[in-house]
């Protein structure tokens, strides 16, 4: 009789908290969505190299300014965040274009410019580096905090990305900054 | 909610609780588990690698057939030529060039150029821009030109044209690092090929 009441009341208690806190165990250890698929990150500092699987970035230089022009004669005013770079690939120059270029600040993100002539889309070239400039502009209130560039080529899915962390707040506005002609780094 | 009937009959009435019992006369003589599911077994068996060369060879298919990749090299040898495809390529001649006075070429980087020779016999053959690959450690480079101010010039094509049916040279400029060291492979891959491709070694 004790045996029926244990079977048929306290086993099922039993089974139904066990398979609750193993569910809630699995949802605190499973990574968010996406998180098979993110990108693997080598940081990087100002005017040292980093490199990733199939790519290799020097950040020369980083400017914020009023205005930026081109070598075609483009020009725009705004808040602009300037990166000057080079850059290279390092297996293969097949899909070697820096096509990834964006600015986590908070939680926006904002893509490099395409206007003007910049360095976003340019060919990369298997241990010849390349160099030219990003520009990204941002909203007035972005520039309280602090940023995060990250670098890479068509797809970062499981790539190879380069990141860096940029103090924007740091940055002493120039009136203009023009973009380094794309070319060979020199 | 309904509960569906048992599969097997029940037990019959007065020996439910000796279900299970050591002695029940069925359990000897029953033939064993694996002789009662040998069906389900040899289908498991012939089913279980098919399923996985299956789907190997779909992703591969996809991956590689269609010609969609150069998977298939041809090597060719020094001072050899190679047909494929009803044209003719090389034998291939390949230099670093010294003077580079008048291209854009930065320091610590070297020009290698190669000349391929094509007869593109009858139909004329296409074929994309060759490449190059360091032997030693697989580095692949493209095709270089307007970037280090070579214009566009229709008697050095750098690729093949099936409208031109006369023999011809392709001209391809690579721009390496100066400690790159041959030897290389010089590739060609001719359109309508499937993944074969013709892979010249070079040591400039």
């Amino acid at each position: 009789m004790m045996s029926g009441v244990v079977r048929s009341k306290v086993v099922p208690w039993v089974l139904t908290a066990a398979l609750l806190v193993g569910a809630w165990a699995i949802v605190k250890v499973t990574l968010p969505v996406g998180s098979a698929q993110e990108p693997f990150v080598t940081a990087a500092t100002l005017d040292e190299t980093a490199s990733a699987r199939n790519l290799v970035v020097t950040v020369t230089d980083v400017h914020a300014a009023r205005a930026v022009t081109d070598d075609a004669g483009w020009s725009a005013d705004g808040a602009w965040l300037v990166i000057d770079l080079d850059a290279a690939a390092q297996v293969t120059q097949q899909g070697a274009s820096l096509r990834t270029a964006t600015l986590v600040v908070g939680n926006r993100t904002f893509s490099a410019t395409e206007r003007g002539t910049t360095f976003l889309d340019q060919a990369l070239v298997t241990g010849v580096p390349r160099s030219g400039s990003l520009a990204f502009q941002l909203p007035d209130d972005a520039w309280t905090e602090h940023g995060t560039l990250r670098l890479g080529l068509a797809n970062p899915v499981l790539d190879g990305v380069i990141e860096m962390r940029i103090d924007l707040a740091d940055l002493p506005f120039e009136r203009e900054v023009s973009l380094q002609e794309n070319g060979w780094a020199r | 909610m309904t509960i569906p009937e048992p599969l097997f009959p029940a037990p019959p009435a007065g020996s439910a609780d000796s279900a299970g019992d050591a002695t029940h006369p069925a359990s000897a003589k029953s033939p064993s588990w694996w002789r009662r599911n040998r069906l389900g077994l040899v289908v498991s068996a012939v089913l279980l690698p098919a399923t996985v060369f299956a789907v190997g060879w779909e992703n591969w298919h996809l991956m590689y057939d269609f010609g969609a990749r150069p998977v298939d090299p041809i090597i060719v040898a020094e001072d050899d030529s190679a047909e494929l495809v009803g044209a003719s390529f090389g034998p291939v001649r390949s230099a670093v060039i010294e003077d580079l006075s008048g291209l854009d070429v930065p320091d610590g980087a070297k020009v290698i150029a190669a000349a391929v020779p094509v007869d593109p016999g009858p139909k004329g053959v296409s074929c994309r821009r060759p490449t190059l690959t360091q032997q030693s450690s697989g580095r692949q480079w493209a095709l270089m030109r307007s970037e280090i101010g070579v214009p566009y010039n229709p008697d050095e094509p750098e690729f093949c044209s099936a409208d031109e049916l006369g023999d011809y040279e392709l001209i391809a400029p690579f721009v390496i690092p100066e400690d790159a060291e041959g030897p290389f492979w010089l590739d060609v891959w001719p359109q309508d090929s499937g993944g074969t491709f013709l892979r010249f070694s070079i040591d400039p």
